[in-house]
């Protein structure tokens, strides 16, 4: 009857979710742990702008294979615009034109890095007019004596371009530093600078610009380093004298003093960079290939999205196994919390805030909320206006929270705007019916319940593993939702019963 | 190990946990449109009336803001009610008017109230404070129960009630509950109020508990509380048998006060009793609520009328000779 239809449905649920993870894992090896997946990486940068009524074009750098990456994938996404390509001295460049274009544009411009095992000899420089840059002035006499100053020190440009990056990265740059720099003094600064100065002498040199293939960017900035040429190779170094080393993970994108998109016929673009590290072995696979294999949307439907929508589902599809959790620890566990969903959503804010400093505003902003709401109570208002001014109090004390951790110097207490106010307005009302009709006692037992099932439920979805599961094998869902109907059939005791009635257990058997 | 033998044990007792009450009684014999006769007191009442069971007198209702002038009208000449939301639940937002102090109300607890200060609370019953969900509400003025007698001793300054668990119009198990001072004269347990089972052959009362603890005698009185017998015991166990044709609620409880002149009164029906009768009774719900399961099934014409149904209970629910060990 009612149970077998339920246990069919699941079991239904069950193996259709299954089977399909087995044959990705089996046929399709796909890495079922994050640490295997292999060293691909799928950028994405979006332009956007806004354009003036006529023809808008967009030139954008577009990376090189090196001899440690392969740049593979390449596509644009901009409807109305057409795509040719330009080569500079800086760079290759995509140039995308319009015949006519008003109002907000954006152009989507994707591409795939295999990070291939790292070549150490450093790359072959060819002899090359040295062109100098195009300074005239104060700018030409401030380089001029820059480069004079450290020339009487040493004649190798690995040398000198060490002294001249010192000279610029000094926390209080002298007035030739400060004309050089202009009014910032960014490694991105430093590093144009340094090398105009070092061309300015005759020397090769040139900025690099590029991003750093890593996990967890938000958002993704610009990384910046020079090249020097000296004994016909680059060497490599970066804006931070102390620390020249250029870390593996920078993939270098474009060179030289422009940025990366330029606009014509419209304002100064925006632009926004994705990085994700791409699980699809099938990339690999297909490195000699044009074009890849076995991507139909059962298998890989999440990575077709874009990266940015990507970076939305990878924290959605694990909430339904903090739902789970939740659904476990209330109906056989038998732990109270407020609201039905109301602790998932606090370990989602768990996230943004790290687990200790979540905690801990968490129970300082709904401690003010609480205080200030029992006392509202002599006032006797009317139930919407007193939820309206207990949502308010909540706003009031997460600004003033993030003002006093910015003012001691505390990063963490900034998060605090992270969490969702109307569910802790809502956890700080509910608490204070509680403890006006049952005592303190309950609404403490009940708060710091919903805290345990919080942190439980942020442990659980945190987890980097979790994470990779759900998002590479989204089929894992029915799974999820087999063991939730399951548990909708569960007519047993909760754990917190059993002591509750265990004076029942006498006589019987 | 312990905890699986635990399990078992009050499994073959027949114990309800919530999980079993929710998913083998209340979703399944309940149905979700007849919620609202029992949610709604106004309509609870009206059903009642209509079946002949006595309930405490209404003397108006208030359900728009601008009606809140009409209060001095509705209690006008009487010394004496109840203001109540209709949809409370729990007890929460019920004013006691014991009676008057030139203009102002002298409630039950000996606290005075201004005739402002009662239009803000009937203000904020309409608003929703006191309704589930907070939704708006109505404002129910009632006839105030005088209690029997009988309650005097083992009652601390409040209401006792007596609720009964009706599954299919059979009266399954029932106790009193009786406020203590801890309490401050509500009937909740976990406020500190006593729970004392009652038999249901006889109508005496059982061993009675508080805080989860048997007891005796009142905490506050010192009066035996076990051994009581319930005055017209009988009408209470017809009332509930009746009460299951007013709303078509296969699983509910129907919460009765004694009147010192009119006898049993219903106050309020519940689709979704709590499961504390159990520990009062000593004694699980699940054994009986499967025996009237079965007879249902394999005799159905044996509880066809309250009359039957009442005989039912009387023949097999007496109380379980081994009820508890203090394991």
């Amino acid at each position: 009857m009612r149970n077998r239809s339920v246990y069919l449905l699941a079991a239904l649920l069950a193996a259709a979710g299954l089977a399909l993870f087995a044959y990705k894992v089996v046929a399709l090896e796909f890495p079922l742990s994050p640490d295997d997946a292999p060293d691909n990486w799928e950028v994405e940068a979006r332009v956007t702008f806004t354009a003036v009524d006529g023809p808008a074009t967009v030139r954008l750098f577009v990376p090189r294979s090196t001899r440690n990456h392969t740049v593979l994938d390449q596509s644009f996404i901009s409807r109305g615009y057409a795509l040719s390509t330009d080569v500079t001295p800086e760079g290759r460049m995509a140039r995308l034109t319009r015949r006519q274009a008003k109002g907000p544009q954006s152009v989507y411009f994707r591409f795939l890095i295999h990070r291939t095992e790292p070549v150490t000899t450093p790359a072959v420089a060819e002899p090359e007019p040295v062109q100098p840059p195009p300074w005239k002035g104060l700018r030409l006499e401030a380089g001029r004596a820059m480069l004079d100053q450290v020339r009487v020190e040493a004649e190798s440009p690995l040398v000198i371009a060490d002294a001249v990056l010192k000279r610029l990265a000094r926390s209080e740059p002298d007035d030739v530093a400060k004309t050089l720099l202009g009014n910032s003094n960014g490694a991105e600064r430093r590093v144009t600078a340094a090398a105009a100065v070092l061309r300015l002498g005759g020397m090769n040199a040139r900025a690099v610009h590029g991003i750093a293939l890593e996990v967890g960017q938000k958002p993704v900035r610009f990384v910046h380093w020079m090249e020097v040429a000296e004994g016909g190779v680059w060497h490599r170094m970066t804006a931070d004298p102390a620390a020249p080393e250029v870390p593996a993970t920078w993939f270098p994108w474009w060179r030289g003093t422009a940025k990366l998109a330029q606009v014509d016929g419209g304002g100064t673009p925006k632009v926004r960079i994705t990085v994700e590290r791409a699980a699809d072995r099938s990339i690999v696979d297909t490195l000699g290939a044009a074009n890849t294999q076995s991507k139909n949307l059962l298998t890989s439907a999440m990575t077709s999205l874009p990266l940015e929508v990507q970076q939305v589902y990878r924290v959605l599809l694990v909430v339904p196994l903090g739902v789970l959790l939740l659904v476990v620890l209330r109906n056989v566990i038998g732990l109270k919390s407020f609201g039905t969903f109301m602790p998932v959503l606090i370990a989602l804010a768990f996230r943004e805030t790290q687990l200790l400093w979540g905690i801990i505003l968490f129970t300082v902003i709904v401690a003010i909320g609480l205080a200030i709401r029992l006392w509202m109570e002599r006032l006797r208002l009317l139930v919407v206006p007193r939820l309206a001014a207990v949502l308010i109090i909540v706003v009031g004390a997460m600004a003033g929270l993030s003002v006093l951790s910015a003012q001691l110097g505390l990063a963490g207490g900034l998060s605090v705007a992270l969490f969702p106010m109307v569910i802790l307005t809502m956890t700080v009302e509910r608490m204070s019916v509680i403890w006006d009709e049952r005592g303190p006692r309950d609404a403490m037992q009940q708060g710091v319940g919903s805290l345990i099932v919080a942190t439980a439920c942020y442990l659980l979805i945190s987890y980097p593993m979790t994470e990779h599961l759900f998002f590479q094998f989204p089929e894992l869902l029915m799974v999820v939702l087999a063991a939730v109907l399951l548990l909708g059939r569960y007519s047993g005791y909760r754990l917190t019963e059993l002591y509750r009635f265990k004076p029942l257990s006498g006589g019987g058997t | 190990m312990q905890i699986i033998d635990l399990y078992r044990r009050l499994r073959s007792n027949g114990v309800l946990g919530l999980n079993w009450r929710n998913a083998e009684f209340q979703l399944v014999h309940n149905r979700r449109k007849f919620f609202p006769l029992v949610d709604d007191k106004l309509k609870s009442k009206r059903l009642a009336q209509d079946a002949g069971i006595e309930v405490p007198e209404l003397f108006g209702v208030i359900e728009y803001p601008h009606e809140v002038r009409t209060f001095e009208h509705i209690v006008r000449g009487r010394d004496d009610f109840v203001v109540k939301p209709a949809e409370g639940s729990g007890g929460d937002g019920i004013l006691v008017v014991m009676g008057r102090e030139g203009d102002a109300f002298r409630l039950a607890n000996g606290t005075v109230m201004a005739p402002d200060e009662m239009r803000f609370h009937i203000n904020n019953i309409l608003a929703g404070t006191f309704s589930l969900g907070g939704q708006p509400d109505k404002a129910l003025i009632e006839y105030r129960i005088r209690f029997d007698p009988i309650f005097d001793r083992i009652a601390f300054q409040g209401v006792p009630d007596i609720r009964i668990i009706v599954f299919y119009g059979v009266p399954v198990m029932a106790m009193t509950r009786l406020p203590t001072e801890e309490s401050s004269g509500k009937a909740n347990l976990h406020q500190g109020a006593i729970g004392a089972g009652i038999d249901m052959t006889t109508g005496k009362t059982l061993n009675a508990v508080w805080h989860d603890r048997i007891i005796t005698q009142h905490p506050d009185t010192g009066a035996a509380v076990s051994g009581v017998q319930i005055p017209h015991w009988d009408r209470l166990l017809h009332h509930a048998a009746r009460s299951y044709e007013l709303t078509n609620l296969g699983y509910q409880g129907i919460d009765m006060v004694l009147d010192s002149e009119r006898g049993p009164v219903m106050l309020e029906l519940n689709a979704r009793p709590g499961l504390s009768i159990q520990i009062a009774n000593g004694e699980g719900l699940g054994l009986r609520l499967v025996r009237i399961e079965d007879c249902l099934r394999d005799s159905p014409e044996q509880l066809e009328t309250a009359e039957q149904r009442v005989r039912f209970t009387r023949e097999h629910f007496a109380p379980r000779p081994v009820a508890r060990t203090d394991a």
